[in-house]
């Protein structure tokens, strides 16, 4: 087992998380199908795009210097070779994709599926929250 | 229904097929293709981004039958990249810009994707650094306009100032009596002041009406006199010098107010501002003009008819008599002279007082037939003797007396005389106390007292009596009428050569289906390639409805929305437009329905979604007045223009529906039905039957959501129902499509492809 990570090609530092989710981690399939039924109890079944999984991952006891160590709340910036969780949600993924490798070394190519991160201090120095991922499978 | 393509058609009715909406917005940069997914489209088609995070409900918001409906749709999509959406909506003038939508199916070729309609992007239009979110609004909107062409004085110098600021008339079929303002009318003005026949410096009236007078000299024309303008004089020039006369008329004296116009070789009066088929009989001030007038249906792109000289009308009246050597023997007249009172004061008993109370009549007035002398005298009597009496003579009378029988105390006793008075002049009596008259001191009386006396005359005057000639004869020019209101009776818009419109060359374009096109591309720019069959398709049922067929005859002689005009013709005809975007139709509304387009069986309805309503009392229509037959000399659009009336109909009497009157009420149109196209009395009685027949009732309105295998319904469409519910019972019947919304679906919210159709029951 591997810890899981967040990494975005070249130039950007990977962010290492020193906890793995907890379990059960969810994965939710969507196929991107639609179904509907008639009065007649027909029904209409087809794609509608493609289908993408949405990655649940729940940290608890995640190191304060996992989820905002070395950011600088008033720059906005991260400090040298360091990464954070705040980092990469804010500035380092943003709304593109990133490479999410799970504690089983699997690559995916998500993004964020929220518009926001919440995390909460449970214990001195220590967050819990769940982060979301999406990513897309099937066709394209 | 619309028209598919086989290969759209054969997709459409899978029920496994993937619909993908598609949208081309032409950005003057380039086309940008998006959708709610990132995809190529099909063999040959474009890559289409997929932008899309959320598509609207296609919909026609429309207040009526015959609304011009514009399709609306609002679109999110995201506004992230290299080159954010917003930044190409920044770059354009969003109204100006057109937006395709498409129905696509996986697996089709691009170019078996149908068109759902062209947009243009409207508002509201918003965005930030995530979003874009807009709204879609049928191009047919960038159509719709405001239609007239003024009539100014840059393009007719000559104008008559009242026909400034009107439109040029726009004609279709064969309209009477159509209204013809002066574009070529000359100087006008009036008189400041009476003139005489000698008088050569007029005072002219002045204001904005000379303005339209040449400059001196020229020849101007008050009443039947000629009068040539040798100088305006200086500015204002209001005293203008002139000479009388000329031209071989005669100088007569003119009151102030007397018209002023100028006199010319032409007086042009613009029928319509295109050409026509024919200008029938012309008229002015409603009298029908015989000669002197030249009728251009085509002059320089505009129909006309000029004339030589100012019409002029004599409303005069010949006082003439026919037998003017007939004795005229007038009523008898009558008339009183008084005389002074008088007291016989210092004459006798016994003794005339002679020539008292005189008379003068004056000259004669007329035939004496008869004249009467009235007496009235007084006194107070002791007693009177046994022939108390007293004497009267006079002019005429001869010497008569009167007697007091037994009488005593006060008296006052009137008599009446008969004379032979045959000559007027001065008229008196003499008058006489005669024996035992006693006064209260029982001496005889000396000096009775004559209270009142006159002379009533009958007599015949003078001016009945006239046994010559007459001296009334000849004609009053009171009433010389120059000019007066222009108007004939026309053939508007013909067809060309090829007959484009008609389908006959040269014909005049009169049936509804035919004005309805010649006016789209003419008026509202549509291009002849967008009409489609429909409109050939039309023509048919439109000549069958009547004998002779529906025909348009009217005028727009002020200015109107084009929508507006379209939505009136709509339903003066019974014809609805529709338009994509791209290609326009027209949809007849008949109440007469043969065969459904398509039954609707339970299977293709979604779950949950069928819903039954009823429409309104609002909406009932049991009886109906309409308006036709529009007088278009006048100007304004009330009951009081139309001619006609179609109170009732082969259908329905003036009660209406008797079923309906007994149920609902009688229930007429809010306000007056105004059918300013329709000149005939077979059509009006057809529309009115028309009407009632489909409102009449109180009916079923059935809403459901049907999938994209019925992609192909439309407004207008007629649908049969395969439905068994113990919810309903509207197996087997009838509906007409009053309304579609198409509503793209969602992967993300789990939404399939639904059409949803409101239908009214037939």
């Amino acid at each position: 087992m591997t810890s899981a990570s967040f990494s975005a090609g070249t130039g950007v530092t990977p962010l290492a998380f020193s906890v793995n989710p907890s379990y059960p981690v969810r994965a939710v399939l969507h196929t991107g199908l639609v179904k509907a039924l008639t009065e007649g109890g027909d029904e209409y079944s087809y794609g509608k795009g493609p289908g993408y999984i949405l990655h649940y991952l729940r940290f608890e006891g995640l190191p304060a210097v996992d989820f905002d160590g070395g950011y600088d709340y008033a720059a906005g910036t991260q400090e040298a070779g360091t990464q954070s969780l705040v980092n990469w949600f804010l500035n380092a993924a943003g709304v593109g994709t990133f490479t999410y490798q799970d504690p089983f070394g699997k690559l995916h190519e998500v993004s964020f599926a929220d518009d926001r991160l919440e995390f909460a201090m449970a214990d001195y120095g220590l967050y819990d929250g769940v982060i979301t991922l999406k990513q897309r499978i099937g066709r394209t | 229904m619309r028209q598919l393509n086989q290969d759209f058609s054969a997709r459409k009715e899978l029920k496994t097929s993937s619909p993908v909406t598609l949208a081309v917005f032409h950005f003057p940069d380039g086309d940008a293709f998006v959708s709610d997914r990132s995809l190529t489209a099909g063999e040959g088609g474009p890559y289409f981004k997929g932008l899309v995070t959320s598509w609207g409900s296609l919909s026609t918001p429309g207040h009526g039958l015959f609304s011009i409906g514009l399709p609306e749709i609002t679109i999110e999509l995201a506004n992230t990249g290299d080159t954010p959406f917003s930044s190409l909506l920044e770059a354009c003038v969003p109204e100006d810009t057109y937006v395709d939508l498409y129905q696509w199916f996986e697996g089709l070729d691009y170019a078996d994707k149908e068109l759902i309609g062209r947009f243009v992007i409207s508002s509201p239009v918003s965005y930030n650094e995530s979003n874009v979110r807009l709204a879609l609004v049928g191009a047919f909107v960038r159509k719709n306009r405001l239609i007239g062409k003024k009539i100014s004085r840059d393009e007719y110098p000559q104008v008559d100032p009242d026909a400034v600021g009107r439109i040029e008339n726009i004609i279709y079929g064969s309209p009477r009596n159509v209204a013809c303002p002066a574009v070529v009318a000359g100087g006008f003005s009036t008189l400041a002041s009476d003139i005489s026949a000698a008088y050569t410096a007029l005072e002219i009236s002045g204001g904005v009406d000379e303005a339209s007078f040449p400059a001196a000299p020229f020849t101007l024309v008050c009443d039947k006199e000629e009068m040539r303008v040798a100088s305006c004089g200086a500015a204002p020039f209001k005293t203008w010098t002139v000479t009388r006369g000329y031209n071989g008329t005669t100088a007569t004296a003119h009151k102030k107010g007397a018209r002023l116009y100028e006199k010319r070789t032409g007086y042009t009066f613009l029928v319509a501002g295109h050409p026509v088929k024919s200008i029938g009989d012309v008229y002015v001030g409603g009298v029908r003009v015989l000669s002197g007038v030249t009728r251009n249906v085509d002059d320089g792109g505009k129909a006309t008819v000029v004339f030589t000289d100012k019409f002029k009308l004599e409303k005069s009246v010949d006082l003439s008599m026919s037998d003017d050597g007939h004795a005229h023997s007038g009523g008898v007249s009558s008339r009183r002279f008084y005389g002074q009172p008088f007291t016989l004061y210092g004459a006798g008993q016994g003794a005339w007082y002679s020539s008292c109370c005189s008379v003068n009549t004056g000259a004669s007035l007329g035939t004496i037939q008869s004249v009467t002398l009235h007496i009235v005298m007084r006194d107070h009597l002791v007693q009177s003797g046994s022939d108390p009496q007293f004497h009267v003579r006079g002019t005429g009378l001869s010497e008569q007396s009167t007697h007091f029988m037994n009488t005593q105390g006060y008296i006052s006793i009137a008599r009446s005389f008969t004379t032979s008075i045959n000559n007027w002049g001065v008229w008196s009596i003499d008058v006489m106390a005669d024996n035992g008259m006693l006064d209260q001191n029982y001496t005889p009386v000396s000096h009775p007292a004559i209270d009142e006396v006159y002379w009533d005359v009958a007599y015949t005057p003078n001016t009945s009596n006239n046994t010559s000639g007459v001296s009334l004869s000849g004609n009053s020019a009171a009433d010389f009428i120059v000019g007066g209101k222009v108007t004939c009776d026309v053939d508007g818009y013909q067809d060309g050569a090829s007959g484009a419109y008609t389908g006959t060359p040269s014909s005049l374009i009169e049936n509804p289906a035919d004005v309805t096109g010649h006016f789209l591309v003419n008026y509202m720019g549509v291009s002849m390639d967008e009409l489609d069959a429909s409109f050939t398709a039309a023509r048919g049922p439109l000549s069958q409805a009547i004998p002779g067929g529906y025909r348009f005859a009217g005028v727009i002689n002020s200015p109107a929305d084009a929508f507006d005009l379209l939505e009136g013709w709509s339903a003066q005809s019974r014809l609805k437009v529709v338009h994509d975007g791209v290609s326009a139709g027209l949809v007849f509304i008949d109440n007469a329905v043969s065969s459904p387009v398509k039954v609707i069986h339970k299977k293709m309805v979604k779950e949950g979604s069928p819903m039954v309503s009823r429409t309104g009392r609002e909406e009932v229509i049991n009886r109906m007045d309409i308006h036709y037959l529009k007088d278009f000399k006048a100007d304004g659009n009330s009951v009081g223009d139309y001619a006609a009336l179609a109170g009732s109909s082969a259908a329905y009497p003036s009660e209406g529906d008797t079923a309906s009157v007994a149920l609902y009420g009688p229930k007429a149109t809010a306000r007056p039905t105004l059918f300013g196209f329709v000149a005939d009395a077979a059509m009006a009685s057809d529309l009115r039957d028309f009407y009632i027949t489909r409102f009449k009732d109180v009916k079923r309105r059935l809403t459901m959501t049907l999938f994209l295998d019925n992609f192909e319904l439309e407004e207008g469409d007629v649908l049969e129902m395969d439905y068994v519910s113990t919810a309903f019972d509207i197996s087997g019947s009838r509906f007409y499509v009053e309304k579609t919304a198409f509503a793209p679906g969602s992967a993300v919210r789990g939404r399939a492809d639904c059409i949803t159709v409101q239908a009214r029951e037939v």
